[in-house]
C-alpha cells in the first residue's frame, strides 16, 4: 500500500455547486517524486488540502470516498496528527511564517505537539540544517529573500517530521534563481532522506527532470498519470493546456524529421547527450 | 504619527538593556507609569524625563528614542494646547503657576512615552509575548499580538502599493474638501480589508497545518530564567519606586518658575 | 516623442540604492521587456515613467515633459501602468464599473466611458463577465480586468508589471494573443521573470537586463537571451532551445547558438546531423 491513498474521493465545498474533486483516485509510493499539474481551478489544491485534513475538517463541505495517509483515515485524524505524516508547504511564504525570527517559526509546529524541550531543539537544528537556513535562524523574514523564506517555511514544516512534503506551487511567488533554490532543495530532500514529494507546479521544463511521475487534473478529474516521458509526450497532455517542455517539442520536432532519440529528454543537457550520440553513430 | 509608531518598533541591537529579561523591563515601564501618574509637579516629571535618557544611552537607542519623543509633540502641544484653552476660559491664564502646571502635564505624558519607547525599542515581540506566557497570559492571545506585530510593515508595504496603483488610474488623493478626500481612500481601504482577510486565512490554514491548538500543554522552545543583572536592574526600579512614592509624600517641590526668574534676576 | 529615461538614480528614503545610472529609451510603437531578478530595481524603474517616482538623480523625460514637472495623473494619461498583483487594485463591485473607474477619474464624459469600456471589454474577452464582482473572479480574469483598467484609456505606452506572475500555461498563451494584439498601436513594456514567455513572442521584442540597480545588457532578444554569460549575471535561467545548442557545442559539435525558435533549432540540429554523416 502507498503512503498515500486516495480512494474515489468527490469533495464538495460548502456553498458550492461543483465539485472540486470528482471521483479522485492516487497513490502515491514512499520516496516517490510526484507533480501534480493542469489548469488553475482544476481542483490540484483542494486535493493538497486533503490529504493533512485540511479538508474535510477546515474546510467543510460534502466529502465522499477516502484518503488514507500512512494508513490513517484522514475523516477519523485531526490535522495535527496528520500534519506530523503530511507537511504542507503553501504558495505564499510570507504568509506561513508568523515569528520574528526564523528558528522560532522553525520551533512553532513542534512547540505546539507538546514535545520535550530538548527533542524541539533536535527537530530545529535539524530542520535548519537540511534545509541551508542554520545560519539566517535568528533573522527575522523580512530580511530574507523570497527563496530563503520559502526554504524557512520548508524548514518549519519539516521540523513536524513528516514522511511526506506536499508543496502547493511553492515557487510562483519567486524569481528563477529564487525557484531553483527551492527545486533543488526539494529533490534534495527527496534523494537523501528519502522524502516522498508531491509537487503542485506549472513549470514543468524545470521540475520534470527530477519526477518518478507526472499526474494532470482537470476538471476535478485525474486526467493523466504516468512517467514524466509519457505524459508529457501525449496528445491529451497538450489539448488540457499543459505547458510541454521546450525539449520535448524539440525531441518531436526531430521525430517528425526522422532523426529520432532514443530517449525522451526531460532536460537540454541530457537532450544534448542523446543528439551528440545519435548524430556521431550515424 | 507613522514616525511615532516607529519609533515604537523593536531595534535589535547589542546592549546590556536588550539583554535584559523582558519582564524586568515591563516593570520598568509599568512603575515609571506609576511614577509619573503620581506626581503632578514640574520638578519631580522633569528629573524623572531626564532620567531615562542615560537608560536610552545604554541601550544603543537614542536617536530613535529621542525621535519618537520628538514624534510625540504635536500630541504634547494639543495636551497644552487644550487646557490653556479651558483656563484661559475660566479666566485664570495670568496665573504663572497654573501654566506650570499645565507645561508638567505634557511633561508627564513625555515620560509615559520616554519609558514605553526605551522599554519596546530594547524588547523583541518574540521575547515579551514570552514574558506574557510566562506570566500566565494565554498563548492565543500571545500569539495574536506577535502575529500583529510581525504582520504591521507586510500591511503598510501593501497599503503603499495600492496606493501607487490606484494613483496610477488616474486617483489624485489629496485633491478637493476633506469629504471628497475621505471618499478618495475607498479604493484604497477594500482592497486592503480584502487582502487582510485572504491573508488571515491562509495563515489560519498554515497555522493548522502545523500543529496549532494540538496540545493543551505547548511547550515553548524559550525559557525565560532571571539572572543576577535581571535582579539587580529589579531592585533599582524597585527603590525607584518606593523613592517616588517617599518623594510625594513627604517632600514638597518647589515651582521653577519663581527659581528660573530669580537666576534670571526677573 | 519617446520616453527618455536619462542616468537615472533613486535611493528610497530607507537609504537602499534601487537605481544607479539609468539609461533608457522607449520609442512610439517600442516592445521592451525588462528583465533581472527580484531586487534589481525593475518595478522601481517602471514607477519613475509615471511619476510614482521621482529621480534623485538625473531625469526622466516623457514625450518631452520632466517627470517632476507634471502630477502623476497627467503623466498616467500617456504611460499606463499595470502592477503585478491585481488584488492590490480591485475594489468595484462590477468589473464594469472597476475599467471605468479610471476614465471617471479622468474626467471624460459618460459617452465616451460607455464607448471605451466596451472596447477594453471586447479587446479582452471580458464581456460575459461585465456585471460580476471583480473580486469574485479567477486568477488569470483578475489579471485581464486589471490591464482592461488600464488599457481602456489608451495610454501611449502600456507598461505591465510580471503579467505572467502566477498564471498557468494556457492564461499565458492567452495573455500573449492579447498583448501581440496591442502591438503597432502603442508601446508596450513588460517587465517578467518568465524567459520562456518573452522567447515565444513574435515579433521578438527588445531586451533589457537589469542587475543591482544597473541595466547590464540591451539589444535584440536573440542576442541577449542566447549570452549565458549576460544571463547569469541576471541570475536567469538560460532558455532550452539555446542551452540544448550549448551544450552540442560543448561537446565539440559545430552548431551555432544564437537560436530561439523552436523551428530554426531543428533544423541546426537537421543539417549538423546531415553535415557529420
Amino acid at each position: 500500500m502507498g503512503i498515500i491513498e486516495v480512494e474515489d474521493v468527490s469533495f464538495t465545498y460548502s456553498g458550492s455547486k461543483r465539485p472540486a474533486l470528482d471521483h479522485v483516485d492516487l497513490s502515491i509510493k514512499k520516496s516517490e517524486f510526484v507533480i501534480l499539474t493542469g489548469p488553475s481551478g482544476c481542483g490540484k489544491t483542494t486535493l493538497c488540502r486533503c490529504l493533512n485534513g485540511l479538508v474535510p475538517h477546515f474546510y467543510s463541505g460534502d466529502f465522499r470516498g477516502r484518503v488514507l495517509v500512512a494508513g490513517l483515515d484522514t475523516r477519523e485524524h485531526e490535522i495535527w496528527e496528520l500534519s506530523q505524516h503530511v507537511g504542507l508547504v503553501f504558495q505564499n511564504p510570507e504568509n506561513q511564517l508568523f515569528c520574528l525570527t526564523v528558528e522560532a517559526d522553525v520551533a512553532f509546529g513542534p512547540e505546539n505537539l507538546g514535545l520535550p524541550r530538548e527533542e524541539i531543539r533536535r527537530r530545529v537544528e535539524w530542520a535548519l540544517k537540511v534545509t541551508g537556513m542554520w545560519e539566517l535562524r535568528h533573522r527575522p523574514p523580512h530580511e530574507l529573500s523570497g527563496g530563503q523564506q520559502q526554504r524557512a517555511a520548508i524548514a518549519a514544516v519539516l521540523a513536524m517530521k513528516p514522511e511526506v512534503l506536499v508543496l502547493d506551487e511553492p515557487t510562483s511567488f519567486l524569481d528563477p534563481a529564487g525557484a531553483a533554490e527551492i527545486l533543488s532543495l526539494v529533490a534534495e530532500l527527496n534523494k537523501r532522506l528519502g522524502i516522498t514529494v508531491l509537487l503542485v507546479e506549472h513549470r514543468l521544463d524545470m521540475t520534470s527532470p527530477y519526477a518518478d511521475r507526472v499526474v494532470v487534473m482537470a476538471k476535478g478529474r485525474i486526467a493523466l498519470d504516468g512517467p514524466p516521458e509519457e505524459v508529457l509526450t501525449s496528445r491529451e497532455a497538450r489539448e488540457l493546456g499543459v505547458g510541454i517542455p521546450k525539449v520535448i517539442r524539440l525531441y518531436e520536432l526531430l521525430a517528425e524529421r526522422g532523426l529520432r532519440l532514443p530517449e525522451v529528454p526531460l532536460s537540454p543537457g541530457q537532450m544534448a547527450s542523446l543528439i551528440s550520440e545519435v548524430v556521431r553513430c550515424r | 504619527m507613522s514616525s511615532l509608531l516607529e519609533g515604537l518598533a523593536f531595534q535589535k541591537r547589542d546592549s546590556l538593556l536588550h539583554k535584559l529579561d523582558p519582564r524586568v523591563k515591563l516593570f520598568y515601564a509599568l512603575a515609571v507609569m506609576v511614577m509619573a501618574g503620581v506626581h503632578n509637579k514640574m520638578l519631580p516629571l522633569l528629573v524623572m524625563l531626564l532620567a531615562q535618557a542615560p537608560l536610552a544611552a545604554l541601550g544603543k537607542i537614542v536617536r530613535l528614542w529621542a525621535r519618537t519623543l520628538k514624534a510625540s509633540l504635536p500630541l504634547v502641544l494639543l495636551i497644552i494646547g487644550t487646557n490653556l484653552f479651558f483656563t484661559w476660559l475660566r479666566g485664570s491664564l495670568t496665573d504663572l503657576y497654573i501654566v506650570e502646571d499645565i507645561l508638567a502635564l505634557a511633561v508627564r505624558f513625555l515620560v509615559f512615552v520616554a519609558s514605553f519607547s526605551i522599554f519596546t525599542l530594547t524588547t523583541s515581540p518574540d521575547d515579551l509575548s514570552l514574558a506574557l506566557e510566562q506570566m500566565g497570559v494565554p498563548y492565543s492571545f500571545c500569539f495574536m499580538f506577535r502575529a500583529a506585530l510581525r504582520f504591521t510593515p507586510v500591511m503598510v508595504r501593501e497599503a503603499r502599493t495600492t496606493m501607487d496603483a490606484q494613483r496610477a488610474r488616474g486617483l489624485e488623493l489629496d485633491k478637493g474638501g476633506p469629504i471628497a478626500r475621505a471618499r478618495r481612500y475607498i479604493p484604497i481601504l477594500i482592497p486592503l480589508i480584502v487582502n487582510a482577510i485572504t491573508r488571515a486565512w491562509s495563515m489560519a490554514e498554515a497555522m493548522e497545518s502545523r500543529a496549532w491548538g494540538a496540545s493543551r500543554k505547548r511547550t515553548s522552545l524559550y525559557v525565560l530564567r532571571l539572572r543576577g543583572r535581571d535582579y539587580l536592574a529589579f531592585s533599582a526600579v524597585l527603590f525607584s519606586l518606593i523613592m517616588a512614592f517617599y518623594a510625594k509624600f513627604y517632600l514638597k517641590f518647589p515651582y521653577i518658575i519663581p527659581i528660573i526668574r530669580s537666576a534670571l534676576g526677573i | 516623442m519617446p520616453i527618455e529615461v536619462q542616468y537615472v538614480w533613486y535611493t528610497y528614503p530607507s537609504g537602499i540604492e534601487a537605481l544607479k545610472g539609468i539609461s533608457l529609451t522607449v520609442e512610439d510603437r517600442d516592445f521592451l521587456v525588462i528583465m533581472g531578478p527580484n531586487g534589481a530595481g525593475k518595478t522601481t524603474l517602471l514607477k519613475t515613467l509615471n511619476g510614482l517616482i521621482k529621480p534623485t538623480k538625473g531625469r526622466v523625460l516623457v514625450d518631452g515633459v520632466d517627470t517632476r514637472h507634471a502630477t502623476v495623473a497627467e503623466l498616467s494619461r500617456k504611460v499606463g501602468l499595470v502592477f503585478q498583483n491585481p488584488d492590490h487594485q480591485l475594489f468595484c463591485s462590477t468589473v464594469e464599473e472597476e475599467i471605468a473607474f479610471a476614465l471617471r477619474n479622468f474626467g471624460f464624459n459618460e459617452e465616451e466611458i460607455k464607448e471605451r469600456v466596451e472596447w477594453a471589454l471586447e479587446t479582452l474577452g471580458l464581456e460575459e463577465y461585465r456585471d460580476v464582482s471583480p473580486l469574485m473572479l479567477s486568477g488569470g480574469e483578475k489579471k485581464r480586468v486589471a490591464l482592461a483598467s488600464v488599457l481602456v484609456w489608451d495610454p501611449k505606452y502600456l507598461v505591465l508589471d510580471e503579467p505572467t506572475l502566477g498564471q498557468d500555461y494556457a492564461q499565458k498563451e492567452k495573455l500573449r494573443e492579447i498583448i501581440c494584439g496591442l502591438l503597432g498601436q502603442r508601446a508596450v513594456i513588460i517587465v517578467t521573470h518568465d524567459i520562456e514567455f518573452v522567447v515565444d513572442f513574435r515579433p521578438r521584442p527588445r531586451v533589457a537586463l537589469m542587475a543591482d540597480g544597473r541595466i547590464i545588457a540591451e539589444g535584440k532578444a536573440e542576442e541577449v537571451l542566447t549570452d549565458p554569460e549576460l544571463l547569469s549575471r541576471a541570475s536567469l535561467v538560460r532558455p532550452q532551445v539555446p542551452e540544448v545548442l550549448f551544450n552540442l557545442r560543448e561537446k565539440g559539435l559545430p552548431v551555432r547558438t544564437d537560436v530561439l525558435d523552436l523551428v530554426e533549432a531543428r533544423d541546426a540540429i537537421i543539417s549538423l546531423a546531415r553535415g557529420l554523416a
